[in-house]
């Protein structure tokens, strides 16, 4: 019993910090409409800024402390002014994406401006732990929770009492409920932005001596933020303040029962989003609020053996003619053109966020390495039968979106992303340990050594062959009977139902492929290093994949494709990095362009082109439409003189 | 065994609110029926439940005679019970005549895989649709260039192209002019004649009695006349509740 309240105790420090995260989303979202997937990472960067100041700089605590959540308010400020207020009529995905270029942004800038280590937080109060109960208490966790406590009870009597209040909730109900208090929309979600941010940057200043600072770790923070504020279905304050503290404590607790399941208590926060959401139906309280852009532009796919032959041809040429390093990031960017396929699939054509697309590479992989090694089945069937493997993983994971849509799926599949990371990939009894990840022998067909570590060109080779498959396989779709349902599903459900398609069908084929081909691309990552590494199949790659394809453009291919130059080891970052001589600029530029490209043009950089001619185009057309209709009036006219 | 749709005392309810209650109506082929009532009589909710987009609380619908009550809406549609929506709804990312093909395109066994490999060119009939519907040089465009009226002929158009027992129009006349409203008259009844069922839930009172044989009238839920045209059009339940209003139509 005294064990397991001092577990109880220890899950305080993390419990509070997923309350006061839940807190600041909960704000934001009522405010201003929007689930911010950067809210951890606003946290983890004003941890860092209270850090530098109280450390490095040596300046008081008080100081650092007043500072840190200045930074934390006006980052709060210009996330709204900068990136949400400009899409407030954009559609789901275009501001879900929308937040995830803060998350990159944040999570890429902290690694530059700090580093990518692990950092120690001198701690912010006595060390010598008080005996309640029994049980030594540390300090820090008293006080996390007595704030976490006095915030939400601050917050709460701040949105019960005061008219700011009144007409935050009133904006929650709907756009115009603010007006009637006096309140502009934008005001008010400016305001509601810097209170959730300082609620998030206090979390982050707070867990950090407790749990110490890394970029990658505390961005991710968001998942059982976003579990504790389902919970509390973006609207019960103290609900949300009981989810989080159940989720912290739940998580050491299970971590001390369950020691065998490594990562286990990981999957936490993903269970209760999962549940939440498909047993309760959409969770988030959806407000009456306008749509007035649409979803990127799919044009249909013209001429694809063309042009599918000339990219070819240049890329073998490329493979051979550029120097070994750039030839080796030109095989990695082609192996990312099948992670992007898959993309195009799911969240370009049936318009479904999926940001668990590397979990999908990752099954593919190992499946892969497994198929090899335990079935003796070699190259290239290894690779397909291990993508395989993944068909009924996709559609599991697809199997919430048939109850879920639109941002709750985004939420749905981060947390599935997560979940995969640390309970499968980090866990040796699946992945086979050291041992499990080789790959037995390296590609070989017909007595010819495709090696990928002996013969990478070669290699090249086959993964461009994979690849051209692929984007046949995807431009047949397009043109099929099939894509036409996937879009009409995208355009309108409702409608689409009353039409006589099956939705869920369409929803669960469309994950079944997507996973197919991530799957397919995790084989040849096995194939080409000749081994797998967990550290390839991190969440955070997920949500890279699926910035680069938008950016390009995630509904059409050759778009979302180009958009594969710039992933993490192909050219375009190789060439930043020596040009520049950080790893980070390409992440943190892959961020920053993702909201560009969000904001100013939310078909893709692909569409540029054709949008404009399709403006001129369409300016002829009307011209010529009123022309025909000034003379079939006139025609109507003398008909109607002569009866 | 009944042609066409029967709705037996169709019931909806949301919450503690009865949307629609115990309405019967049936609708054989190539007749239209006219559905009318105040703002809020419960007329969209009938049309929800019919085509399986809202549960029913009880009641049953039942087309040629098989029962449908417990069908998904997807289903319904295969087996010919369409609509369109007030809202329109249409697919905007496919062009006029894609919006016709998908709505006309029944799936095929392992499709899917097949589409994959060899994508079918559609092999569906659109034509005579595009023609009833003055549709033909739109074929090509894409639905958010086009204008409110002819966006309207389209979410007709995509809601017979399958040769359905029975269409369900929902305002299909909203925010058209009188000339733009007389010509849909006309498409509808040209439909009519093909052997299309339709109900015509309207505002425009003038249309509905124009082009129906029959008329329901329902408010609060519950039908309070249904009958010949003629007959609904003095009943005096339909002019106090309905008529006898000054007309605010176009809402």
């Amino acid at each position: 019993m005294q064990e397991l309240l001092a577990y109880v105790v220890l899950g305080l420090g993390p419990g509070a910090v997923n309350a006061l995260l839940g807190l600041g989303l909960v704000t934001i979202y009522r405010g201003s409409g929007v689930l911010n997937f950067g809210h951890a990472a606003v946290a983890m960067y004003v941890a860092f800024v209270f850090r530098t100041i109280r450390q490095e700089w040596e300046w008081p605590t008080p100081v650092a402390l007043v500072l840190a959540l200045v930074v934390a308010a006006l980052l709060g400020l210009l996330i709204h002014l900068l990136v949400m207020h400009p899409l407030r009529h954009a559609p789901t995905l275009a501001r879900v994406t929308g937040s995830l270029g803060v998350l990159l942004t944040l999570s890429s800038l902290a690694y530059w401006q700090f580093g990518s280590g692990t950092f120690t937080v001198n701690p912010l109060t006595p060390t010598t732990p008080v005996t309640i109960f029994g049980v030594r208490v540390g300090w820090d966790r008293i006080l996390l929770v007595v704030v976490a406590v006095a915030l939400t009870a601050v917050v709460w009597l701040v949105y019960q009492r005061t008219l700011f209040g009144l007409a935050t909730r009133g904006a929650a109900e709907s756009e115009k409920g603010a007006a009637v208090t006096g309140y502009s929309q934008a005001r008010l979600a400016a305001i509601n932005w810097m209170i959730g941010s300082v609620l998030a940057g206090v979390g982050g200043i707070l867990i950090t001596p407790i749990a110490r600072l890394n970029a990658l770790q505390l961005s991710l923070l968001i998942a059982p933020a976003l579990a504790a504020a389902l919970l509390g279905r973006f609207e019960n304050l103290w609900m949300v303040f009981a989810g989080g503290m159940l989720l912290g404590v739940g998580e050491t607790v299970i971590g001390k029962y369950l020691n065998g399941v490594r990562g286990l208590t990981a999957t936490l926060p993903f269970l209760l989003i999962v549940l939440v959401l498909v047993l309760k139906g959409s969770s988030l309280p959806q407000r009456g609020e306008l749509i007035y852009a649409n979803m990127p532009l799919a044009p249909p796919v013209r001429r694809t053996g063309v042009k599918v032959a000339v990219f070819a041809a240049v890329s073998v040429v490329l493979l051979y003619v550029l120097p070994s390093s750039y030839s080796a990031a030109y095989s990695i960017a082609l192996i990312g053109g099948v992670v992007i396929l898959s993309l195009v699939v799911i969240v370009g054509w049936v318009g479904q966020i999926s940001l668990c697309q590397i979990a999908f590479a990752g099954i593919g992989a190992y499946a892969t390495v497994r198929v090899a090694n335990h079935l003796s089945i070699g190259f290239p069937f290894s690779i397909l039968l291990g993508a395989l493997v993944a068909v009924p993983v996709g559609a599991l994971v697809g199997l919430p979106a048939l109850r879920v849509r639109g941002v709750n799926l985004a939420v749905v599949t981060l947390g599935a992303g997560i979940a995969f990371e640390r309970m499968v990939f980090n866990n040796p009894t699946f992945t086979g340990g050291e041992q499990g990840s080789a790959v037995p022998r390296g590609a070989e067909l017909f007595g010819i050594d495709l090696d990928g570590r002996t013969q990478p060109a070669r290699f090249g080779i086959v993964i461009l062959i994979f690849l051209c498959l692929c984007v046949l396989l995807v431009a047949n779709l397009r043109r099929s009977e099939t894509g036409r349902r996937m879009l009409a599903v995208r355009a309108d459900e409702t409608a689409a139902a009353a039409s006589g398609i099956n939705v869920a069908k369409v929803k669960l084929q469309a994950f079944a492929l997507s996973a197919f081909i991530a799957a397919l691309a995790g084989g040849l990552m096995a194939y080409r290093a000749g081994r797998v590494s967990e550290a390839g199949f991190v969440v955070f790659q997920s949500i890279n994949f699926f910035s680069l394809a938008y950016i390009g453009g995630i509904a059409t291919i050759g778009g979302a494709l180009a958009g594969t130059l710039l992933a993490p080891g192909a050219p375009g970052s190789l060439w930043l990095r020596n040009a520049i001589g950080s790893d980070q600029v390409s992440q943190t530029l892959s961020g920053v362009g993702l909201v560009a490209t969000v904001i100013t043009q939310p078909d893709g950089v692909a569409n540029i082109v054709r949008n404009e001619r399709e403006k001129r185009r369409l300016k002829a057309a009307k011209a010529s439409h009123a022309a025909a209709a000034a003379s079939a009036s006139a025609a109507d006219s003398s008909q109607a003189g002569r009866t | 065994m009944t042609t066409g749709l029967s709705a037996v005392e169709v019931t909806v309810r949301y919450g503690a609110n009865t949307a629609v209650d115990a309405v019967s109506l049936e609708v054989v082929p190539g007749q239209i029926v006219g559905l009318i009532g105040p703002n809020g009589a419960g007329k969209t909710s009938f049309i929800d439940a019919i085509t399986g987009l809202t549960p029913m609380a009880s009641g049953r619908v039942l087309l040629d005679g098989t029962d449908i009550t417990t069908w998904p809406a997807h289903r319904r549609a295969a087996i010919g019970v369409r609509r369109t929506f007030q809202a329109l709804r249409l697919f905007d990312d496919l062009t006029v005549s894609e919006n016709l093909i998908v709505a006309a395109e029944s799936s095929r066994r392992f499709g899917f895989l097949r589409d994959l490999i060899r994508p079918r060119q559609p092999s569906v009939a659109i034509d005579r649709t595009l023609e009833l519907t003055g549709l033909v040089d739109l074929a090509d465009a894409l639905p958010r260039d086009l204008p409110a009226g002819t966006r309207r002929l389209v979410g007709v158009a995509r809601g017979v192209v399958s040769n359905p027992s029975v269409l369900l129009l929902d305002e299909p006349a909203a925010g058209l002019d009188t000339h733009e409203t007389e010509e849909l008259g006309h498409v509808l009844q040209r439909l009519a004649e093909t052997g299309v069922g339709m109900l015509l839930v309207e505002h425009d009172t003038d249309l509905v009695f124009r082009v129906s044989t029959q008329v329901v009238a329902i408010d609060f839920g519950v039908m309070i006349a249904s009958g010949p045209s003629a007959e609904v059009r003095q009943s005096p339940a339909v002019v106090a509740a309905y008529l006898g209003l000054p007309l605010d139509g176009e809402d």
